[in-house]
């Protein structure tokens, strides 16, 4: 409102009714500012209104047009057909799915009643839909058969009502979807289940098998019955006739001749590695002229190749009544039947394979034991272990008869829970493992709880609960040995192979022991003569102290004075044997020397000497060829050298001089000190040690003094 | 119930004579005047002396209402004397919009519940979430109890609005007065008597009473265009085109107007809840059916059964101050509907408001309300 200047239109009012604005009453003036005021109002209100409505007519056409994008996006553009029908039941909305579902065009939808577009309604139950969508439902519509589209094609959809903005119904919305593919997809996976379901089927019942034999009719009867098939036939590749043979039928007429594998159907078959559909069996241009008379009249079927891995090893046969054919779609699985069914086969021929190479590796095992070693024990240890272990066995023992008794004891046992049969005694034919012994063949039984009465060990049934049990006789060179005895907690089903295998070991096993034997009896040869060697030994050096009375007991005191220095000096026990051995005989050489020098009471010539001097190299030329005690010359010849090479015979230095010898000196010097002489009194331990210490890098090697030193000498002598 | 009314210009002082009349009888006064004469305390002291045994309730306002009359910078003030009814009250400060539940909560348990028969509330307007504040007071409150009142105004400047009870006018405060009675018949209405129009808008974007975007679009530049030049004058013309909301629940027609805008953050500050989701549309007045509201709400608070032929003694009006920024000159023509409705001897007393309390209709949930005109009717029997 502008404060000067009054409303055009009541200031042309005014002059037009009262006359000149100036001459108006002064007391009006109030009241005409109000009409100005409200005029001023008005306009302004009406500016504000145009103003919104423009504004608004923008922004509502702007949306309107937003959505109708949107509408038309949803609607024109849907996957799904979709209509809308008034009260009236008159179609309102047709989308281009529609047009393509229906066949019928929207011009010629629009505005018609649903009835006259669609005849097939009225005998429809789905005419309720429309009515029930009128009536605020909605209806979800899982099969909508009145649109009269394509054969095959499955369609659903749903039906609502619409409403306008003040929610009253106005007509009905429907959405119609295509859901052929899915349909078909579901029908699929319906399809593979069957399938699984057959494949999971066959390979369970095949398993249980053990022969072609057996499986032939189980492959023939799930063909059958995946198929539905009337008849069965199946025919295997014999590689060395080159021929194939119908080795099952059911329903087929048995055939026996053999046909050439490139012959016939099944030689096609064979031949291309796929699966012939024939529609008429009798007439097929591939069924052999030879057989077309036996085949029966009005047969469709289907030959399928039977494959083992990657080969082809027959053929399958399946035949139904005419008019059916069997599609090429109904095949597929058939495939697969007879390729499990192939392999499974190959499986069982592997895993037989592996159970052979498992068995040798068994008897290898042992082989190498009984070879490496020759401690019965050991060998027996691993015989059990590859029983119990590889083999899976739950327990077994080794029971070695002896032979001068003729009881079977228990050498060796595995796997057992308590500890009451390895005091197994059992005499020749007693029990079952005396039986088996006896009659020097292998025992088998089945179930030990069906023979109670003649198992004597009965801790077998109840302690360890052993089901399986066999016991096989161990003989070798006619001669038994013992008894191999095999235990299982639960029953056992040997195949045909197992007995020879068993009785593999068992001979295995014998002759483990009677190596052992041999070895042992040896061994004890070898020791016998051993000892009666040192005997000998001992018997020279008595002799000897015999003969020189001074000495007496000196050798054998100065070979443990000998030994213990040297254990104290590490040295290992093969040359302990020698320096017990050498030290024994040390003074052998004087056996060439001649009583009247040796035994001479008085002091010895220079003459004299030289011959005494010469004891050691007696005792070389003596012993050295007796290859036995050839290791042991070195305190006998080297005992009198000295570490400063003044000593004889050689004048040997240092640590030329063998270290027994060493030893052996100083030993020796000790126990000579220690003992009473005609011509002196015994030296004290002291007195002897200081000796000792002087001869020390002069006589003696100052290595061994020092070592002979730390040896408690006196409390020795005590014992 | 005894009822004396005056109003104070500066022009023409006390009329139709100064207060007094009922003196000690008088327990309660409602004290409706002009910013600056609440808050520099004008004829305070008089009142007070005229009925030293009342409650002083009042608050500033955007128009005061003396019978049939709209006034602005005067004092009307409404002294009232009960026969049968006691009342009790109490207020509470508010410290910005957040805690308005919590003084509702404050509020309520402020007063005694035993006999409460209803309840009257005057509020600080200009950052109060009044639908907040109802939701604490109706939270510790008997269910049957009813709740009326408004939000205190400050002409078209939205700047300092003032609540008094007893004592001295404060701002940021909030009165609330409980009315104790087996014998006090009260009658309430609410209505507006806009027209949507436009699209409707969703809010995307909003956090309690403060609106940021409508369909993901700044809410303040909606308002600019729509209001053109008139875009200065803001907040007080955001009343022009006050907005109604339909809640995702399927709760409509609550009316929300603005009490403030933030050009910083571009958002708009309502006198209620604008919560996100909800759908909003612009309204706009239509003259005929702004008056035709008040004379609906006037139908309705009067025509409850209880009240039998007999006219309620007392109406308190509170009326939006949008309704008066459109109607201007006319403005009266609404209190005069009033009067037509309740009679000549119903007293008429009120204020043109930022917010009104109250129920939609008897049996309704109490609410906050904008652009209505809202009217409580009391009668003693």
């Amino acid at each position: 409102m502008s404060a000067n200047e009054k409303h055009s239109l009541l200031k042309r009012q005014i002059k037009r009714h009262i006359g000149n604005l100036d001459s108006l009453p002064e007391d009006w003036e109030g009241f005409i500012h109000a009409i100005d005021d409200a005029y001023y109002q008005f306009d302004h209100d009406r500016k504000m209104l145009e103003r919104s409505l423009e504004l608004t007519s923008q922004e509502l056409l702007a949306t309107n047009s937003a959505i109708r994008a949107v509408y038309e996006r949803l609607i024109e553009s849907s996957v799904d057909g979709i209509f809308a029908f008034d009260r009236d039941f008159r179609f309102t909305v047709w989308n281009p799915e529609m047009e393509r579902l229906s066949g019928i065009s929207r011009l010629a939808a629009l505005g018609k009643s649903c009835r006259a577009v669609f005849p097939a309604l009225d005998a429809s139950p789905e005419d309720q839909y429309f009515a029930d969508a009128l009536a605020g439902k909605t209806i979800l519509a899982p099969e909508i058969s009145f649109i009269a589209c394509e054969s095959l094609r499955a369609l659903e959809g749903s039906f609502s009502p619409l409403l306008s903005e003040t929610q009253e119904i106005i007509g009905g919305l429907a959405i119609v979807r295509d859901v052929t593919a899915r349909k078909v997809a579901e029908e699929e996976t319906r399809r593979r289940l069957a399938q699984l379901e057959a494949v999971n089927r066959l390979s369970t019942r095949l398993r249980e098998t053990l022969t072609v034999d057996a499986m032939l009719p189980i492959i023939a009867d799930e063909s059958a019955q995946f198929l539905n098939a009337n008849s069965v036939s199946i025919w295997l590749y014999d590689p060395i006739q080159d021929e194939l043979h119908q080795v099952f039928q059911r329903g087929f007429p048995p055939i026996q001749t053999g046909i050439k594998r490139t012959q016939g159907i099944s030689g096609h078959v064979i031949t291309t590695g796929e699966i012939y559909i024939s529609r008429d069996f009798k007439n097929d241009p591939l069924t052999l002229d030879a057989a077309r008379a036996q085949v029966p009249e009005g047969l469709s079927g289907v030959c399928v190749p039977v494959r083992a891995a990657h080969q082809i090893i027959g053929t399958l046969f399946l035949s139904v009544q005419q008019p059916r054919e069997i599609s090429a779609r109904e095949t597929g699985p058939l495939l697969i039947l007879a390729e499990i069914a192939g392999n499974i086969h190959r499986a069982r021929l592997n895993s037989q394979t592996e159970q052979r190479l498992e068995r040798l590796t068994v008897l290898r095992n042992i082989d190498t034991a009984i070879s490496s070693s020759l401690d019965l024990n050991v060998t027996l240890n691993v015989l059990l272990d590859q029983i119990t272990g590889a083999l899976g066995f739950d327990a077994a023992d080794v029971l070695l008869l002896n032979p001068h008794t003729h009881i079977l004891e228990m050498a060796a046992g595995r796997g057992f829970r308590g500890a009451s049969l390895a005091h197994t005694r059992l005499r020749l034919g007693q029990g079952l493992a005396g039986r088996a012994a006896l009659d020097r063949r292998v025992l088998h039984v089945r179930d030990l709880r069906d023979r109670k009465n003649e198992i004597t060990r009965q801790a077998l049934l109840t302690d360890e609960a052993c089901v399986t049990y066999y016991a096989a006789p161990l003989f070798v060179k006619g001669q038994v040995k013992g008894v191999l005895e095999i235990f299982r907690r639960s029953v056992f089903e040997p195949d045909i192979e197992w007995n020879d295998f068993l009785e593999t070991l068992a001979r295995q096993a014998a002759i483990a022991i009677d190596n052992t034997e041999l070895f042992n009896n040896l061994q004890r040869s070898n020791l016998e003569l051993g000892m009666a060697y040192d005997t000998t030994l001992e018997g020279w050096s008595k002799a000897l102290d015999l003969r020189d009375k001074e000495t007496e007991g000196h050798t054998q005191r100065v070979t443990e004075l000998t030994l213990r220095l040297a254990r104290a000096m590490d040295v290992n026990a093969h040359d302990l044997v020698q320096i017990r051995r050498g030290a024994i005989l040390h003074d052998i050489g004087k056996m060439g020397i001649p009583d009247s020098i040796l035994l001479k009471p008085g002091s010895l010539t220079e003459a004299e000497w030289n011959i005494m001097r010469m004891h050691p190299q007696y005792a070389f030329d003596m012993l050295s060829p007796i290859a036995y005690l050839r290791p042991a010359l070195d305190i006998p010849y080297a005992h009198h050298e000295k570490w400063d090479g003044t000593g004889y015979p050689r004048g040997l230095k240092g640590e030329e001089i063998p270290f027994a010898a060493r030893m052996f000196a100083a030993a020796d010097i000790w126990d000579a000190l220690r003992s009473d002489r005609p011509y002196r009194a015994s030296w004290q331990p002291d007195k002897i040690r200081e000796h000792l210490r002087a001869l020390a890098g002069s006589h003696l090697d100052a290595r061994v003094v020092e070592q002979f030193l730390k040896l408690d000498l006196e409390s020795d002598e005590m014992r | 119930m005894k009822i004396e009314q005056a109003r104070w210009t500066k022009k023409k002082g006390w009329e139709p004579r100064a207060p007094g009349g009922l003196g000690a009888g008088a327990q309660l006064v409602l004290l409706f005047g002009g910013t600056r004469l609440l808050k520099e305390r004008v004829e305070l002291a008089e009142i007070k002396r005229a009925y030293p045994q009342a409650h002083v309730m009042g608050c500033s306002t955007a128009g005061e209402i003396y019978g049939t009359q709209v006034t602005d910078d005067s004092l009307v003030a409404t002294a009232i004397h009960f026969e049968h009814t006691h009342v009790r009250g109490a207020s509470v400060p508010i410290a910005n919009g957040d805690a308005s539940f919590q003084a509702g909560e404050e509020l309520a348990r402020a007063i005694p519940h035993h006999g409460l028969a209803h309840v009257f509330v005057l509020s600080e307007g200009n950052v109060v979430n009044g639908s907040a504040l109802v939701r604490g007071i109706a939270k510790h409150l008997p269910d049957h109890i009813t709740i009326t009142g408004g939000l205190s105004g400050d002409g078209d400047r939205f700047q300092e609005t003032f609540v008094l009870w007893d004592g001295e006018p404060r701002q940021n405060s909030i009165a609330i007065l409980g009315l104790y009675s087996a014998r006090l018949k009260i009658g309430y209405a609410s209505l507006g008597g806009w027209d949507s129009f436009g699209p409707e808008r969703l809010i995307t974007r909003a956090r309690g009473n403060v609106l940021y975007e409508l369909d993901g679009k700044s809410a303040l530049e909606l308002y600019k265009q729509y209001l053109g030049d008139e875009a200065k004058g803001l907040p007080a013309t955001g009343l022009l085109f006050p907005l109604s909301l339909r809640t995702q629940t399927g709760e409509k027609g609550v009316v929300r107007t603005i009490l403030a805008i933030n050009e910083a953050e571009g958002s708009l500050t309502f006198a209620g809840d604008v919560p996100e989701g909800s759908y909003a549309r612009l309204m706009k007045a239509n003259f005929d059916r702004l008056i035709d509201g008040a004379i609906g709400a006037a139908r309705t608070s009067r025509d409850i059964p209880l009240f039998g032929a007999r006219a309620p003694e007392l109406a308190i009006l509170i009326s939006c101050v949008g309704r008066k920024l459109i109607l201007k000159q006319r403005i009266e023509e609404e209190v005069e509907g009033v009067r037509e409705v309740m009679g000549d001897g119903t007293v008429l007393a009120g204020f043109y408001s930022y917010g009104e309390i109250s129920p939609f209709t008897p049996n309704a949930k109490c609410e906050l309300h904008n652009q209505t005109m809202t009217i409580t009717t009391f009668s003693e029997n």
